[in-house]
């Protein structure tokens, strides 16, 4: 009996030391007592986020203010939040493109990776190899250099694919999804002249505005095919920001088929910032849709959208080979340099891009960042199957979509400029052609 | 007795038609709001429906939307304060048609009120993060200033215009001070014109977006920021973001019907002179 | 008597006080970046008149310039005219003009936010309730904020609704505040509604016409909500203007002595209509 009881109280106590164990190694609670100001912009991680919040204040005794915002105000506010003398916030959502190297370029943000080579600092748990390299090679600077520093953790990435209306492919395409890109352009064509003003072929962002660049950019990925791409400049550029080729035939090509999807739209499809695009395909009006793999979630929510249950989901088509090449994008997570709280804002960072979170927003985003989210059987079940198998595959074949370099978002208005012009009818190289003249003295 | 029926039918046909067109569109935000997602947008659109009220509860409920709400009302209620305190001796001294400078001051009055927002909130908003005053509702109050001052000095001048000059200087003779004068005499005269013009400010001030993007973060946030707020990435939610317009429109149109009488009235007595 | 000569100049010291520290270090501080390459980071720069000669020289910059131009001219005359038109409609009305007046007024208490929003909801070709009225009556509708020849007069539209409140309650006051001899002695000649109209009611409303104007001309070469929150400048840089040209260039591209190099050539244009205007005023009253 005695020696039972002594059995259960060695089990009971070896238990409570592996429970507290981690704690030993690795102090949650160092930072205890600060209040900390967190910056997003309105996402479905910004969703998952306020859900979870209470979890960190209680594991670390952080208590954290949220302010959010939607996301083209956010980017206004947040850009002038962290570049100003006095602390604004301390931790902030950042687009991982031109907009994180420009703060860099400003001194603005904080270099993360001597905090993860602290383990004082750092959970030995944290696992930043887990990350996909390309990501955080994004977020690295200076640009392919050694002594890069890190300076953002992606939490959610998109990638580009073609979302389709189950229903209307049936119905006028006899169900065949298209296989090639020129496919994809002439189908949405016919859907559009057979759609008596009701159906249409495709909806597009198509509005002025330097937010579909990843879209955009994603598409002539497409046509551009295999050939190498070197960052900083990216597609737009033959490796050095003297050569731009933005009049390049794969560069037309794939100009011209955002182009073709844009005509094959509805026919204010020019007024439509994402917002809009998508609500059309959520209301059933089109049968195809090609954008961020982070709408996919909301489409299959029946509160917002009529063709839950009815969408389908496939890489880009290709436009020449077997395989169809597309862009990646990514929301990261910064400490801005102004902050007074560097240390609870670190804490926090941690916690929201661990595994455990990573999961649990990426369940609302559809684009967990972290590699082993995609073997995470619960993650995977909250997502659409297809979904899932789209977004894999396409991301076995994507390139980041951003260009480093100051002003970019300029010349990506002049890009949109050229794909209204060839969807209005104008001869994609000449349009191109004349984009190139038209940036030729831009560069030095 | 044709003519005068006719013409009464005339107009009749031109205010309802107007009243009708500028109704309709604040109409459709509110049927959006009370509808489910699926008839929103449905087209031909659904007239008939059992209206959904969640959208204006979970509207009020999300977190910032009511402490944006009572933002506004306090800029609002400081930057009429402001204005009436600093804007009514100097509307008073404008008046008088002999004071050197005035034609300069009015032009300068006119100068403030032009500058566009994209001159003004970056050099602002430096100062105000070096004295303090950003993110707060008094700094938001004061930087209105920029466009409600000129309206407010404006508006009540021409007010101030009307009052016979002959009660202010009776009453001098009784030994007031211009002080006196001015806050037991004209303002109690210009008073419907007053609350006119203390309404338009408001209204501006009330929709005002860049300014208060710029120089406002998470303590003074106003209203129509929160309503942009509703356009979250990926997730716009039509349903709350209408309810939230028609809650910010509420207590405007408030206003309206309970003022609308006394703005025709008070703006009358100043208009013409 | 002695009193009335003493002049309480104390009496504007708060307001100049303020006006001054509202105009003159904003103003000051933005002419000083308009002659550098500051963008918010390492760079800052002496550069001269170079961002005024890029302001000055570049096609984009006078396209913008003209299409402010183009809209704030067609927003205030039609405005203006409408206005007008409704007050002198609604003057007239005994019955029912209290909430006749109060829905007139409704649309100018929305936030440019909200109007856009609605808006474009409403001019949607396909899930929009406009062409789907228009359709009832056999016209097939345009595709409004979507196209180079409709964009800009769709914004006029939404300007037209949004603020004509604006003109109309002015006017509507000023009509009421008018003195009842005229008219009568005109009635007694025998004078038509027209005569009437041209000949007593306009130049006795032409002060407040004018002070209208300017305010509504002011505000419409500033416009910037409806068009950020529509087109976003475009189809084809159709309705792109100054203010969304300036956010860019400073909020985007990072640019801020460019964009300040715009505001304050805008705000010279401005200033200049803005006294030809109250030249008109002083003509005026000078010749009355």
């Amino acid at each position: 009996m005695a020696a039972r009881i002594h059995r259960r109280l060695l089990l009971s106590a070896l238990a409570l030391a592996s429970l507290t164990a981690p704690a030993f190694a690795f102090d949650w609670k160092a930072q205890s007592g600060q209040e900390i100001t967190v910056m997003v912009s309105e996402n479905p991680w910004t969703t998952g986020l306020r859900a979870h919040i209470a979890e960190f204040e209680a594991e670390t005794g952080i208590k954290v203010t949220l302010t959010a915002f939607a996301e083209d105000l956010y980017s206004d506010r947040m850009n002038l939040a962290v570049r100003s003398t006095e602390s604004v916030a301390d931790a902030y959502m950042v687009q991982m493109d031109s907009a994180l190297f420009e703060q860099w370029s400003a001194d603005a943000v904080e270099p993360l990776s001597p905090y993860l080579a602290d383990t004082a600092k750092t959970d030995a748990g944290y696992d930043l190899e887990d990350y996909p390299a390309g990501f955080r090679a994004g977020a690295s600077f200076p640009v392919d250099d050694r002594a890069a520093q890190l300076y953002a953790i992606p939490i959610s990435f998109e990638t580009y694919i073609l979302f389709y209306n189950k229903d209307l492919v049936a119905k006028y395409l006899d169900g065949k999804v298209p296989a090639t890109m020129d496919d994809l352009i002439t189908a949405a064509a016919t859907v559009s002249a057979a759609g008596e003003g009701k159906d249409f072929g495709a909806t597009m962002r198509g509005k002025l505005s330097a937010e579909l660049v990843d879209t955009m950019t994603g598409i002539v990925f497409d046509a551009w095919g295999g050939d190498a791409v070197k960052l900083p400049e990216n597609v737009w550029f033959d490796g050095d920001w003297t050569k731009p080729r933005f009049n390049d035939a794969k560069i037309a090509k794939g100009l011209s088929y955002y182009a073709g999807l844009l005509k094959a739209g509805p026919p204010s499809v020019m007024s439509y910032g994402w917002e809009d695009a998508s609500r059309f395909f959520a209301d059933g009006h089109a049968a195809f849709f090609v954008d961020a793999s982070v709408f996919g979630p909301s489409f299959e929510s029946p509160d917002s959208s009529k063709v839950a249950g009815k969408v389908g989901y496939a890489p880009l088509p290709p436009s020449a080979g077997d395989v169809g090449y597309s862009g990646h994008w990514s929301w990261g997570i910064s400490i801005p340099k102004n902050s007074q709280k560097k240390d609870a804002a670190w804490l926090f960072l941690q916690w929201a891009t661990g595994k455990a979170m990573t999961n649990e927003f990426g369940k609302l985003t559809g684009g967990a960042p972290r590699l082993s989210s995609w073997d995470d059987a619960g993650y995977k079940a909250a997502l659409n199957p297809e979904y899932v198998a789209a977004v894999q595959t396409q991301m076995q074949h994507t390139r980041p979509t951003s260009v480093f370099r100051e002003g970019w978002s300029e010349v990506v208005l002049q890009i949109v400029d050229t794909i209204q012009q060839i969807a209005g009818g104008a001869d994609p190289q000449e349009a191109t052609n004349a984009l190139q003249d038209q940036l030729a003295g831009t560069f030095q | 007795m044709k003519p005068k029926f006719l013409s009464h039918l005339g107009r009749y046909t031109v205010a309802i038609t107007a009243a009708v067109v500028s109704f309709f569109p604040i109409l459709w935000i509110a049927m959006i709001a009370l509808k489910d997602r699926a008839d929103a947008f449905a087209m031909p659109p659904v007239w008939l429906f059992t209206p959904v009220w969640e959208h204006f509860e979970k509207a009020w409920m999300t977190s910032g939307f009511s402490g944006a709400f009572l933002n506004s009302v306090m800029v609002c209620v400081m930057g009429n304060v402001l204005a009436f305190a600093i804007g009514i001796p100097a509307a008073y001294m404008l008046n008088q048609r002999r004071m050197p400078g005035r034609k300069a001051i009015l032009v300068w009055l006119l100068i403030s009120y032009m500058l566009p927002e994209f001159l003004f909130v970056i050099p602002v908003y430096v100062l105000y993060q070096q004295i303090g005053l950003y993110d707060t509702v008094i700094g938001l109050a004061v930087i209105y200033q920029i466009f409600t001052l000129p309206f407010t000095i404006w508006l009540v001048r021409a007010f101030f215009a009307d009052v016979p000059a002959s009660l202010a200087e009776a009453a001098r003779l009784e030994g007031a001070t211009t002080w006196q004068i001015i806050w037991k005499i004209y303002v109690p005269i210009a008073a419907p014109g007053l609350a006119a013009t203390a309404i338009l400010n408001a209204i501006k001030m009330w929709n005002e977006l860049t300014i208060a993007l710029a120089l406002t973060f998470n303590n003074a946030q106003t209203v129509t920021l929160a309503v942009a707020g509703f356009r979250g990435y990926a997730s716009i939610d039509w349903g709350a973001m209408s309810a939230a317009s028609i809650i910010v429109i509420l207590p405007m149109a408030l206003f309206a019907i309970l003022a609308q009488r006394h703005i025709v009235q008070g703006l009358s007595l100043g208009s013409v002179k | 008597m002695q009193r009335t000569a003493f002049s309480p100049y104390w009496l504007l010291v708060p307001a100049l006080t303020v006006l001054a520290l509202n105009t003159f270090y904003p103003v000051l501080y933005s002419v000083y970046l308009s002659f550098t390459d500051w963008n918010w980071g390492k760079t800052s720069n002496f550069v001269g008149l170079k961002n005024f000669i890029t302001v000055l020289t570049k096609a984009q910059y006078r396209d913008a310039f003209l299409n402010t131009l183009v809209f704030s001219v067609s927003a205030v005359v039609i405005e203006t005219l409408l206005g007008l038109g409704l007050a002198l409609a609604i003057n007239g009305i005994t019955r029912g003009a209290g909430l006749i007046r109060t829905l007139l007024l409704l649309p100018l208490m929305v936030s440019g936010i909200a109007v856009s929003l609605v808006w474009k909801v409403l001019l949607d070709p396909t899930q929009g309730v406009v062409n789907y009225f228009l359709s009832l009556i056999g016209i097939e509708g345009p595709a409004w904020l979507g196209t180079v020849p409709w964009a800009m007069p769709s914004i006029i539209m939404i300007d037209t609704w949004w603020q004509t409140a604006f003109s109309f309650i002015i006017l509507s006051s000023a009509l009421k505040g008018l003195p009842a001899e005229p008219f009568e002695a005109a009635r007694l000649e025998g004078a038509t509604a027209w005569q009437t109209f041209r000949h007593i009611t306009l130049p006795m409303l032409k002060p407040v016409l004018i002070t209208v104007i300017i305010f509504r001309t002011v505000d419409t070469l500033k416009i910037f909500d409806i068009i950020f929150g529509t087109t976003g400048g475009g189809p084809l840089r159709a309705t792109e203007v100054v203010q969304t040209l300036a956010y860019q260039t400073a909020f985007k591209f990072h640019r801020f002595g460019e964009s300040a190099a715009i505001s304050v050539v805008f705000s010279l244009i401005i200033l200049v209509l803005c006294l030809a205007y109250l030249r008109l005023d002083t003509d005026e009253k000078d010749a009355s």
